[in-house]
């Protein structure tokens, strides 16, 4: 068994990874200490998670994408089994008001963030097989979507609005890339947004949110209390920042500091300049991912390609929204930065994700390269053959030329 | 164009979007989120100053600040069903029905009870009670409890000085709190001190001249002439004749300062500086030095008393019997309101006035102690000759037992007045010269035959030491204006040794009862049992 990994790809995430440690043990110290706990507990429990990640990324670096591409829809069963079994009570337990965590022997697993990934192999898959159905007919556009849809609905309802809209807007990304019509989305936009439009009126919750959102000096110490201590925390890193460790508003101030607002907390400590460099990186992770999801279809591996392609847009989503709603641009919604946020589930997931480039990158290396293999091969047989054609036309020459001068002897 | 680089544009573009509303945020509004920011986590706090103790004149501690806590609680917060409740109110002593009261009240804020021992915070605080909080704070502790309470006075929960020397040198013992800006966390707790705005200074200790030991023999001897002689009230004051450094100051009724049930009683005053008298015959040698002074009368002359009364004007000054002819010193010795009536009558009425003046009467003391009474004395030009007459035994006019006492000294220090200090002095005390040394010298030695068997106060006598002093008898002026006909007040005031005098001591035994209230029976013995521990303190043994 060896080690398969894209270099580029993989310095850019280990780089993340790393700091993002760091960042974690900053943003997380103070609430550590409240709750009675070591400072380090949080970073430490996420140093851990990160080996168990790396356990999981080579197993899967060692499996065939062809495997996933056959065994989709059993997975995506096991997915929509798990968003079920939250709302079972013993097994689901609720945090802060969302139903999104299931407990098996001690080990908490938010089935969302799983799902997320089940998803996009599935729908890979789908499209793999309906190509063309996806390009050229409404309905075959629009029949997974009722699939994901429901997996959204499952998602909803234990309250992460985030993560569906995370799940919905990929699943479209990986359609466009698979040629579907312009206007198939128009249509699909419209039903999403009306969607979304009602979720919120319908709902207290997320209307005070989106009012808090409109303006969150309203009610700082409200509705408005965590976005507006994250743009305190933002504006206050000014060019350069405080210095790593210097934020306050990671002082008990910010909540979910280590986690859906780590970007702020990055912010206070590392100011303008560390956002240029941030956004840079991220931008450097997900371009190398989308190259790579590139070349997978320029060789033609459509599942390989099409599951990229909804990595790289699952990452890059994430990435936006996250900053997006700590520099409020976007509502609140809890969501991760991808490799730097605590939260086990989270990173667990990404890092398997990233083994799946990982693998993608490599097939198509082998690809490329049994492709040469094969076509020095057929080289060979072309001028093999030529040279059996020369032969013949000679024997036949010589043939013809033995008969004409047997016939003239006679 | 390729829909691979659409999707890549696409996502550049909220790249920007991200960097540009950073840039607004981090670079153009930052002072906005900055001071929002600011607002919220850092404050401004006060650090306590330690209030000074106050120690008695050897160091040792008589008023000290400890560290308490107070319990607070949230009735809003209160878990009233916790399972420690019981243990708490126990621990607390308050009843189950009070508590109930205060757990009721609509605030978010109420004490428990305040400044408990440290040791009863550590064991409320185990308990855990939500809702239930401590509050570090300090409290004055009176080590030397009533003896020196009248004196050093005492604060209030807030440790504000509220009586006595602890209210007159509030603001030195307080010192300053220090204010500094300080980083908070959102808990409250602080992270780290931003700025020192001012800095904290440090109550300053005061070293009184008190000698506690001393206090304790005074209390004692006031004690003993209260419980003997059932009188009102008694007080006594020492002055070191050197340096007028206070040494013993006492009176009784006194109060406890570490009980606040008792701080309301009349047993508050300082009465050797607050309350005034009529200084009755005390008051007799001042008239005598400023005629010996001004050379109306010669030391060997003599007066003639009988018949034992004189008419000035609408008064009658009589003496208890007929004396005869008195010699000056006799006049003393024995008293004599007649005799020293009528050379009261010699002595211009601008040289009395200037006299008594001199020594310190209707002049507030300045010992320092918040509420001192100056007495009365009127200018010579409101004076006649009965108001003369009168001043020359000690009537029409008052004084504090604390200013008599510094009158002596004057006498005692050969006429030069000191000035007086309830702190320990290191400087010399220069004073005053308010009496030629030689006058002085002779009035001493007047004084001196008081205390002889036939004088006014054999009790004042101590063996082995030579006492100088005087007598009071004086009347208590009723609630009409007169005077009464049973009821006194004892004085005794003097010093000793009378040949190098080290301590001078005024007496009072107010309104004693049981048919003795001569001063030479009543206050001579209290004055003769403190001087006598004031001259054999150890420190003292080498000087006699």
């Amino acid at each position: 068994m060896k080690i398969i990994i894209d270099k580029k790809l993989f310095y850019i995430s280990a780089a993340i990874i790393l700091f993002g440690l760091v960042m974690v043990f900053s943003a997380s110290a103070s609430f550590a200490k409240n709750s009675n706990l070591s400072a380090h507990y949080f970073a430490q429990k996420q140093t851990f998670i990160v080996l168990i990640g790396l356990l999981l990324a080579y197993i899967v670096t060692q499996i065939p994408v062809k495997f996933w591409q056959e065994t989709r829809v059993l997975f995506l069963f096991f997915a929509l089994l798990l968003l079920v079994a939250v709302f079972i009570p013993g097994i689901g337990k609720t945090i802060n008001g969302s139903t999104r965590w299931i407990y098996l022997g001690g080990m908490g697993l938010q089935v969302s963030e799983l799902a997320k990934l089940l998803v996009f192999i599935y729908f890979a898959g789908y499209l793999t097989y309906h190509e063309k159905k996806v390009a050229n007919s409404f309905l075959g556009f629009i029949k997974p979507f009722i699939l994901i849809g429901f997996v959204c609905v499952l998602i909803l309802l234990a309250k992460d609005l985030g993560t569906t809209i995370v799940v919905m807007v990929t699943a479209m990304g990986m359609a466009f890339m698979a040629r579907a019509k312009f206007h198939y989305f128009l249509t699909l936009f419209i039903v999403n947004g009306v969607g979304i439009y009602l979720l919120t009126v319908t709902s207290a919750y997320r209307k005070a949110r989106l009012m808090s959102f409109v303006d969150p000096w309203q009610d700082t110490y409200g509705a408005g209390y965590q976005l507006t201590q994250s743009l305190i925390a933002i504006g206050s890193g000014k060019w350069f920042g405080a210095g790593l460790g210097n934020g306050v508003q990671k002082l008990l101030y910010l909540p979910e500091a280590y986690n859906d607002f780590i970007f702020a907390v990055f912010s206070e400590e590392f100011g303008f300049i560390g956002i240029v460099l941030l956004v840079g990186i991220f931008s450097m992770l997900i371009y190398r991912m989308m190259q790579i999801s590139l070349e997978a279809q320029s060789c033609n591996l459509k599942f390989n390609a099409y599951l990229g392609y909804g990595i790289s847009f699952w990452f890059a989503l994430q990435v936006i929204i996250h900053m997006g709603v700590n520099l409020g641009i976007l509502p609140t919604t809890g969501l991760t930065l991808p490799l730097v946020s605590y939260g086990g589930s989270s990173i667990l997931v990404m890092v398997t994700a990233l083994a799946f480039m990982f693998r993608i990158s490599y097939e198509t290396k082998k690809y490329s390269v049994t492709d040469a293999k094969a076509k020095e091969k057929n080289k060979d047989k072309k001028i093999i053959d030529s040279n059996h054609k020369i032969d013949r036309i000679f024997m036949d020459y010589n043939k013809n030329t033995a008969s004409v001068l047997k016939n003239e002897y006679k | 164009m390729s829909r691979y680089t659409l999707v890549t544009i696409f996502l550049l573009g909220f790249a920007l979007i991200i960097l540009a509303r950073s840039w607004q945020l981090q670079i153009t509004d930052y002072k906005f989120f900055q001071k929002q920011g600011e607002d919220r986590q850092l404050r401004i706090i006060t650090t306590k100053s330690v209030r000074g103790a106050i120690k008695d004149r050897s160091g040792y501690p008589l008023a000290v600040t400890t560290n308490m806590v107070s319990v607070w609680m949230n009735p809003k917060k209160l878990d009233k069903k916790h399972h420690n409740l019981t243990r708490l109110l126990k621990s607390l002593k308050i009843s189950k029905k009070k508590f109930a009261k205060m757990a009721n009240k609509k605030t978010r804020f109420i004490y428990l009870k305040r400044q408990i021992s440290p040791k009863v915070g550590v064991f409320i605080k185990s308990l855990k009670i939500t809702g239930v909080h401590l509050q570090k704070e300090k409290k004055r502790y009176y080590s030397a409890g009533s003896l020196v309470s009248q004196i050093i006075g005492f604060t209030n929960v807030d440790n504000k000085g509220q009586e006595g020397l602890e209210l007159f040198y509030d603001s030195l013992l307080q010192g300053k709190d220090g204010k500094r800006k300080v980083l908070k966390n959102r808990a409250g707790e602080i992270i780290e001190t931003v700025q020192q705005i001012d800095q904290e200074v440090e109550g300053i200790d005061l070293t009184l001249s008190i000698d506690k030991d001393m206090q304790f023999f005074a209390y004692q001897s006031l004690r003993k002439v209260m419980k003997n002689t059932q009188a009102d009230s008694a007080s006594l004051v020492i002055l070191n004749v050197k340096n007028g450094e206070v040494v013993a100051m006492a009176s009784m009724p006194t109060y406890n300062p570490n009980n606040p049930k008792q701080r309301s009683s009349h047993g508050l005053r300082n009465r050797v500086i607050t309350d005034v008298i009529e200084p009755g015959s005390v008051m007799k040698i001042f008239t005598m030095a400023v005629a010996l002074l001004t050379k109306k009368v010669q030391v060997n002359q003599t007066v003639d008393t009988s018949p034992g009364y004189i008419t000035i004007g609408d008064r009658t000054v009589t003496d208890v019997h007929s004396m005869g002819l008195l010699t000056m010193s006799d006049v003393i010795k024995k008293s004599s309101n007649v005799g020293i009536s009528k050379i009261a009558l010699k002595v211009q009425d601008k040289h009395m006035w200037r006299i008594l003046y001199d020594f310190g009467f209707g002049l507030p003391p300045a010992s320092g102690f918040p509420g001192e009474s100056s007495g009365v004395l009127r200018h010579y030009k409101q004076w006649d000759n009965a108001m003369k007459v009168s001043l020359s035994y000690g009537y029409s006019m008052s004084a504090s037992l604390l200013q008599i006492a510094r009158a002596y000294g004057a006498i005692a220090s050969g006429g030069v007045l000191k000035k007086i200090s309830l702190l320990r002095t290191k400087k010399i005390n220069t004073g005053k010269r308010v009496l030629p040394k030689k006058i002085a010298r002779i009035i001493t030695k007047m004084l001196t035959r008081v205390t002889e068997q036939d004088g006014t106060a054999p009790q004042a006598v101590i063996d082995g030491v030579v006492v100088a002093g005087k007598t009071g008898t004086v009347k208590k002026t009723s609630s009409d204006g007169g005077y009464t006909d049973d009821k006194y007040i004892s004085l005794f005031a003097g010093f000793a040794p009378a040949d190098n005098p080290q301590y001078v001591c005024a007496v009072m035994v107010d309104n004693p009862k049981g048919g003795r209230f001569y001063g030479g029976s009543v206050a001579a013995p209290v004055f003769a049992e403190i001087m006598k521990k004031a001259l054999f303190m150890p420190q003292n043994i080498n000087k006699l």
